[in-house]
């Protein structure tokens, strides 16, 4: 205790007391001065003549009339019990006989006792146990018992008779409450076990029929090829995109495929995809978990027109396999995707070397990615677009700012979100750079100031105006940034993300969306200043989604037209 | 038709979009989240004046089949052995998975 700072290993449960402030000794000493002042109080109760019965139920906070009848019998019960054996809690049954003894004989306590608890509430007033009372339904005479029951209105007891003709109808009462507390549970239990009850829903159902007669696809009927697009991404979030309803999707003649949850779909039939669409120029495979060498080698030996490849979480996939098929295909992809998978800077370089054509390059999510393997990207010389997102290594301005001096004036699209370690020397490699750049991600880099923005967007001649802009937690960003960023790009910006931008204010987003004249998507999540006005004045500029999560003052007032969509309302979720 | 509907608060009307009519029990119809936000008072959309739902997305014959789904939902709402629906055919299963994702139901 005297060493502060230093402490032994604790369980849980101590960390836990001392993170909230609770110490044994506090407590010790409340219990004392409790202690201490029901001493005095019996004390005085004791020595003040003919007064030790009305002491007792002062000191108790346990009523000393039964209780309504609206609570449960054993509650009842309980509470009568306690009714009867209040003052034993405390002092030991003794005084409980002398106490009854004293009611017994001393009838002139009573004017006493009237005195004395005027301060009390109506309970303690009640017939004690032994008295004699009126039944408050037949108004006949009995006497009380530990066992009287309460009137149902609450003012007065009942004598034993009409007792039990209540009794039956409360003994009903807990009985059902009994049930339904049964079958709540077992509700639960099958909730937990996943075994409902009831018909499955339509969209199950559908999918089931679809499953079960697969071997009939031609039976299905034609389709667009958006519509399947679409029911492929549904069976996705259903999570129902297995081995049987694959087959849906392989069609021989199509050109693209793209699949957004491979992780119920094996190994074999991931391989089947290139056997039985030889066509395919597009592929992209999510959850891709069952993906391993042996697929990638399959892929680059039967599908000779593959163009885009997109694998997102192959984690099996191990670096040499990679290699190799970029070597053998690498010349003709335009487009690739590689997240949340294994990588080392030998492959990023093996990527950069067989790969020349790149236009678009995904590198988001992975562990490895670090200022060695940004180095290598220098060469692609044709890429547009460029994603290096949330790699677990640090990546510096040092990198950076290299690349974007060879590479940034061809890109279009540039997503640097969730590298911690960038500052403002990014922003203005990419201010001096990237002279056609029309979408940017800088979501998730804390260390940049609200005047890197301004500086970026200020005298940015060279660029045309941005049309997508993410600035996600970038918590430093004030209404000056936003203001020179609408000021570049206000007549170009459609999609804008000031998510937790918590520096805005309600005027500053105002002058901000003035100034934007295309905006069609807004996210300004999370920016507490934003309120009902904001909200109505950005869908009366025509923007068609807003994104208002986390902004308590916007409420079920806002007026929202037809066609335009708003999100994270608070009162929705009531 | 359309009259007896306004008045009639206990269902609702489904309007393909070939314009036939369902007259659908509102409390089968509200199975469907999506319908049941659309006739949520509060909001104060035209369905929900009208009591009238009118589906551009759908034809009649899946709207046909949306409503047997209700129906079927309806009749066998918490029970233990529900047969399997014999209302789902081929040609229409995707279509009807299309709708029953829009409809979350």
């Amino acid at each position: 205790m005297s060493r502060r700072g230093v402490h032994g290993p604790n369980s849980a449960l101590t960390e836990f007391l001392r993170e909230k402030g609770i110490n044994a000794n506090q407590i010790r000493a409340r219990f004392l001065a409790r202690e201490q002042a029901e001493n005095a109080n019996t004390n005085t109760g004791s020595s003040s003549a003919d007064s030790s019965a009305t002491a007792t139920p002062a000191t108790s906070t346990t009523p000393t009339a039964p209780t309504p009848p609206a609570a449960t019998t054993r509650r009842t019960r309980s509470a009568r019990a306690s009714a009867a054996t209040t003052p034993a809690k405390g002092k030991g049954k003794a005084r409980v006989l002398k106490k009854r003894k004293r009611e017994d004989s001393d009838d002139d306590d009573d004017d006493d006792d009237d005195g004395d608890f005027n301060v009390f509430d109506y309970a303690s007033k009640a017939p004690e146990v032994g008295q004699q009372a009126f039944c408050a339904e037949c108004d006949s005479r009995f006497k009380v018992t530990a066992y009287s029951k309460a009137s149902e209105d609450g003012d007065g007891l009942l004598c034993p008779p009409c007792g039990r003709k209540s009794a039956k109808e409360e003994k009903e009462l807990v009985r059902r409450a009994g049930a339904e507390k049964r079958t709540r549970r077992v509700q639960a239990r099958k909730a937990l076990d996943a075994e409902s009850a009831g018909p499955r829903s339509l969209k199950d159902l559908c999918i089931k029929f679809v499953a079960d007669h697969i071997r009939d696809v031609e039976e299905f009927g034609d389709l667009e090829s958006g519509v399947m697009q679409r029911i492929c991404e549904i069976l996705a979030r259903n999570r129902s995109l297995d081995s049987a309803t694959l087959k849906l999707f392989t069609v021989p003649q199509s050109e693209k495929l793209t699949l957004h949850d491979c992780a119920r779909i094996e190994t074999n039939e991931l391989k089947s995809i290139a056997a039985f669409m030889p066509q395919l120029r597009h592929l992209g495979l999510y959850h891709a978990g069952s993906a391993t060498d042996d697929v990638l080698s399959y892929y680059a030996e039967k599908l000779p027109h593959l163009e885009s490849f997109h694998l997102h979480g192959a984690f099996l996939v191990t670096p040499t396999a990679y290699s190799t098929f970029f070597t053998q295909i690498g010349h003709q992809l335009t487009s690739l995707t590689l997240s949340n998978t294994r990588n080392t800077p030998t492959l990023i370089h093996t990527i950069t070397t067989t790969c020349p054509n790149l236009t678009a390059l995904n590198l988001s999510h992975l562990t490895r990615l670090d200022n060695t393997c940004i180095s290598h990207l220098s060469s692609l010389q044709f890429l547009t677009s460029l994603d290096i997102s949330h790699s677990a290594s640090e990546i510096t301005d040092a990198a950076i700012t290299p690349l974007l001096e060879s590479i940034g004036s061809g890109l279009t699209h540039l997503d640097l979100s969730g590298l911690p370690s960038l500052t403002g020397l990014t922003t203005s490699a990419i201010h001096a750079c990237c002279a056609h750049l029309r979408s940017l991600n800088l979501s998730d880099l804390p260390l940049l100031s609200a005047s890197d923005i301004t500086s970026l967007f200020t005298n940015w001649t060279k660029n045309r105006g941005l049309v997508k802009l993410q600035m996600k937690h970038l918590s430093l960003v004030d209404d000056d940034a936003l203001k020179a960023v609408v000021a570049h790009s206000g007549r170009s910006l459609e999609v804008l993300n000031v998510n937790s931008c918590a520096e805005l204010t309600k005027e500053g987003v105002m002058e901000g969306l003035a100034r934007c004249e295309r905006l069609g998507k807004l996210d300004v999540g999370f920016v507490r200043a934003v309120d009902d006005e904001v909200v109505e004045m950005a869908l009366g500029r025509g923007v068609s989604w807003v994104s208002v999560w986390g902004c308590a003052k916007v409420t079920a007032c806002c007026g929202i037209g037809r066609g335009v969509t708003v999100v994270g309302r608070e009162v929705e979720g009531l | 038709m359309s009259a007896e509907a306004e008045n009639d608060q206990e269902s609702v009307l489904l309007v393909s979009n070939d314009g036939f009519q369902f007259l659908v029990k509102k409390s089968a119809a509200c199975k469907s989240p999506t319908i049941r936000s659309m006739l949520d008072k509060r909001s104060n959309f035209a369905e929900a004046r009208e009591n009238r739902i009118h589906f551009e997305n759908m034809t009649a014959p899946v709207l046909e089949k949306v409503c047997q789904y209700f129906y079927y939902f309806d009749k066998y709402k918490g029970m233990k052995d529900v047969p399997e629906p014999d209302f789902i055919s081929p040609e229409l299963a995707l279509e009807l998975l299309f709708v029953a994702d829009f409809l979350d139901c």
